[in-house]
């Protein structure tokens, strides 16, 4: 069931109602059989993957804790990892890279009749396979002590707001959480409140709002004129941003009604002034993830910088392709990846830097926003081909410097976002108004109700991290 | 609870908030917990009470209106309610499934299938044969249509003569499917209970407050009519009759010149034959698989023992003239004139050729807007019928309808005067 129907409203009621009537237990047990039911909903075939896969995690976790030496942690690691990226790759990869294999063979004259499959992408397995392969790893670091309770267990793993697209969270904060007594707390559950009101708002109002836009130019990018791309990358620059934190806000206020903390996994990103910026604000949650369980990994800082620049790289490539099996997408990490090396090489030390001039830091956070927007070019177009297309198609028609078509939609929309964000800059979420005095208070809740029902876009448009 | 944060602070995997210490539960504890949360939920539902009462006032006056009646009483009111007319103005028309409803519900024997230019036949033009007729217009657009419909219709409910409107568009191959609507999918559409489509009423009127005044002066008072059952119905006085014809509210031209320029212009026209938008898309000619399958669909009503008249459903003179010349155009309407009507004979049915209103004795007067004839346009069309003989006896009391109603002070072009029928 999507966030943005109703049904998803009533079940989260009915499931907020129980919850709060039982003792930390039968908590669990709720949240669990909530939360299969919830991914279910979709495609109750998927649900045995889910817990086919994680339960073999949750058995090599115990494993583990019986193995004293590193050398047989390390095998039963690997049953989790192979089982783990195995279905993984067998079901986002496999026809991506037996074609990529058929290409090759043809580059050396062999010809090739891939075996292509007709497969579904399993709802959310990206997310939580890294989920669960956070809890194994750590498990085998030591830095945790495997579950016994399986009910705790898979509640961390199939939570319902974090299941189906992020924020993708860490065994140690959030299978604490489980173990522990929640108590109701009031002013928690308002800013829940709160950010699930923000986050129908990004998705419905502004993500869905800018899709129809976006699909067009991009739809047809031979007959689309440079400027209207453009304008489209620019939306999509948007509509990415306010679909995958739209979210990502429902889910944490989702789980604050639960008194239950997700990681944050957006602050804010596009007042970075610099790439390594924006990488610690936009999709925190997995960029931490291959922080933790690749960079350091292939040895992190403890490296000599010829090494740690090939770490950073890696880190992004890879960053690309666990978005989708496409070229565009390795790109647009590639891009990153570049991006980030020259921060880090030119101007080390400075990627943060609030020094300066408010111009100097705005011009700093327009380079930074116009580099990610070049590198969303990569991300939305369908192939490189298309791709390249987009980006000669607007430098041809900048350099012309007859500007057309402008996008008033966009431009207002952007600034609704960019306005609320700002002035809650130094907040957890742009709607944060906890402070403010009951009577405006009210006020701002209803006009965002009724904004939100007025100006969504009722036409279902999917998440957009759902196809990862 | 906000959590101040400075933007140096934003570092990757910054902690998790402590959820606080633990504290042990104990009976009071947890009654004062569920005290708390049920203070919360009367607060939430305190602040939702007026968007609720906004909501719920909302559906009271669709429903007052007959904006959100399910289809099936819709069609259990029109059985008892004659001069009723139904059309919504904001959920979705549900026509493939209200008109499908009432084929199974009412068995006609003489039955109308086409696209929405089939509307106008009504069943008092039939004289005697009246409650044995119903106007399937507006459910079918294409040959795989005609199909579906065939395929899925009981044999209970099958009509002994069918009246078939055969849009060139049928035997276009590049047609853009997308352009229309299908059967299959529109018959299985009940907008009753489409979230959506309330979700979409609603944002309607918070868009427009204004409108409103309108829904409530509408659902009570003079501007009430309890025969219009849909916002539509009510507001613009048209809608679905009870026979499946459409009922439509014309403001006639005061003027000769007012008259002239109700019907489009060369240059829309022009625009839309030239720009080949739909349904003008350019093709060869038609092409034999297309005329097999229609082939195949007058088979299997002629197995199922249905009489099918043939018809080519009218457009302007202007619009006419245009495509029969048009270079990318011409070649495809001549064989659209040729085939089909060969393909009716080859099968003994007959096919009737009343393309423009010219061709029986009208002009472009008689047309609603330029692909769309209008009730006297479809009277005169149904004596054109008659005159042939494999049909005359089918409909004996055509004529004489025919010729009072036309020859009715009343009746003018726009307008068909069939009170006394």
């Amino acid at each position: 069931m999507s966030f943005t129907t109703p049904v998803y409203l009533i079940f989260l009621a009915i499931v907020w109602a129980l919850y709060w009537q039982l003792r930390r237990r039968e908590q669990n047990i709720l949240i669990v059989c909530a939360s299969f039911f919830f991914y279910g909903w979709w495609d109750w075939r998927f649900l045995a993957l889910l817990i086919t896969t994680t339960g073999i995690d949750y058995g090599v976790a115990l494993a583990m804790g019986h193995e004293k030496d590193r050398p047989h942690r390390r095998k039963w690691l690997l049953v989790s990892l192979i089982s783990n990226l195995g279905v993984l790759g067998f079901f986002k990869y496999f026809n991506f890279f037996t074609q990529q294999f058929a290409h090759l063979l043809g580059a050396f004259g062999l010809s090739a009749n891939p075996v292509l499959l007709q497969l579904i992408l399993p709802l959310g397995i990206s997310f939580y396979t890294f989920q669960a392969l956070s809890y194994t790893i750590d498990v085998y670091r030591g830095r945790l002590k495997p579950v016994r309770d399986i009910v705790q267990y898979f509640c961390f793993i199939s939570f319902f707001p974090h299941l189906v697209a992020g924020p993708i969270n860490f065994a140690k904060d959030l299978l604490q959480q489980f173990e522990r007594d929640r108590h109701f707390d009031r002013n928690e559950a308002a800013d829940g409140a709160r950010q699930i009101l923000l986050g129908y708002f990004k998705k419905m109002v502004v993500a869905d709002n800018l899709a129809p836009f976006v699909n067009t130019a991009f739809g047809d990018v031979a007959h689309a004129s440079g400027w209207q791309l453009l304008w489209a990358t620019y939306g999509f620059a948007f509509q990415i941003y306010c679909d995958f934190s739209g979210y990502t806000d429902i889910a944490i206020g989702s789980a604050k009604l639960f008194n239950l903390h997700l990681m944050r996994n957006f602050a804010y990103p596009y007042f970075s002034q610099s790439i390594p910026e924006f990488w610690r604000r936009w999709h925190i949650s997995l960029s931490t993830w291959f922080r933790e369980y690749v960079y350091i990994s292939l040895g992190g800082n403890r490296t000599s910088k010829p090494r740690q620049a090939f770490n950073i790289a890696v880190v992004f490539l890879l960053s690309g392709l666990w978005h989708g099996a496409n070229w565009t997408f390795i790109v647009w990490g590639g891009l990153h990846g570049f991006f980030y090396l020259c921060y880090w090489l030119l101007l080390p030390g400075r990627e943060e830097d609030e020094a300066g001039s408010w111009f100097m830091r705005l011009l700093r956070i327009l380079c930074t926003f116009h580099l990610v927007c070049f590198a969303w070019i990569f991300f939305r177009a369908s192939s490189l081909t298309e791709a390249w297309t987009v980006v000669s198609k607007i430098g041809s028609d900048i350099i012309a410097l007859h500007p057309s078509g402008v996008q008033f939609k966009i431009l207002l929309l952007a600034a609704a976002v960019c306005l609320f964000e700002w002035l809650n800059r130094r907040r957890e979420h742009a709607f944060d108004v906890a402070r403010w005095g009951p009577v405006p208070r009210w006020g701002f809740y209803y006009a965002m109700v009724l904004i939100v029902l007025g100006f969504a876009n009722l036409h279902y448009v999917p998440f957009i991290y759902f196809d990862f | 609870m906000a959590h101040e944060r400075s933007t140096r602070d934003l570092l990757i995997g910054a902690p998790i908030p402590d959820a606080g210490a633990e504290r042990a539960v104990t009976a009071k504890t947890l009654r004062d917990e569920r005290r708390a949360v049920r203070v919360f939920a009367v607060r939430l539902l305190i602040f939702c009470a007026p968007l609720v009462l906004f909501v719920v006032g909302i559906e009271l006056l669709l429903w007052r209106v007959g904006e959100s009646w399910p289809l099936n009483r819709v069609i259990r009111f029109q059985e008892t309610n004659p001069r009723s007319y139904f059309a919504r103005g904001t959920l979705d028309q549900g026509t493939f499934r209200y008109k499908y409803l009432q084929i199974l519900r009412r068995h006609p024997e003489i039955l109308v299938l086409g696209s929405s230019r089939m509307m106008q036949f009504r069943a008092e033009m039939f004289g005697r044969q009246a409650s044995t007729f119903y106007n399937g217009g507006g459910i079918i657009h294409s040959i795989e249509d005609l199909h579906t419909f065939l395929d899925r219709l009981p044999t209970e409910a099958t009509p002994k003569i069918v009246i078939l409107g055969v849009d060139f568009w049928w035997l276009n191959p590049n047609e853009r499917k997308e352009s229309i609507d299908s059967f299959a999918v529109g018959v299985e559409v009940e907008g009753t209970y489409s979230w959506q489509g309330h979700a979409n009423a609603l944002a309607g009127y918070v868009r427009h407050p204004v409108s409103l005044r309108d829904l409530f002066t509408h659902s009570f008072g003079k501007q009430f009519d309890r025969n219009a059952i849909g916002l539509a119905a009510v507001q613009h006085h048209q809608g679905f009759r009870p026979d499946g014809s459409k009922r439509f509210e014309i403001k006639l031209p005061a003027t000769p010149e007012e008259w002239r320029h109700r019907l489009p212009g060369k240059k829309i026209v022009n625009k839309d034959i030239l720009g080949e938008n739909f349904p003008f898309a350019f093709t060869e000619g038609v092409p034999n698989s297309l005329l097999d399958q229609l082939r195949a669909a007058l088979l299997k009503f002629k197995a199922r023992g249905v009489f099918v008249i043939g018809y080519n459903p009218p457009i302007a003179s202007e619009w006419a003239a245009l495509v029969s010349t048009s270079p990318r155009h011409k070649e495809f309407w001549k064989e659209y004139h040729e085939k089909v009507p060969e393909l009716f004979r080859s099968v003994q049915f007959p096919f009737v050729d009343v393309i423009t209103p010219q061709q029986i004795g009208l002009d472009d007067r008689y047309m609603r807007d330029w692909y769309h004839g209008h009730d006297p346009f479809d009277m005169e069309m149904l004596r054109r019928f008659c005159e042939e003989p494999q049909i005359r006896p089918l409909f004996p009391d055509v004529p004489a309808v025919a010729d009072k109603a036309l020859k009715s002070p009343r009746t003018h072009p726009l307008y068909l005067d069939l009170r006394e029928q």
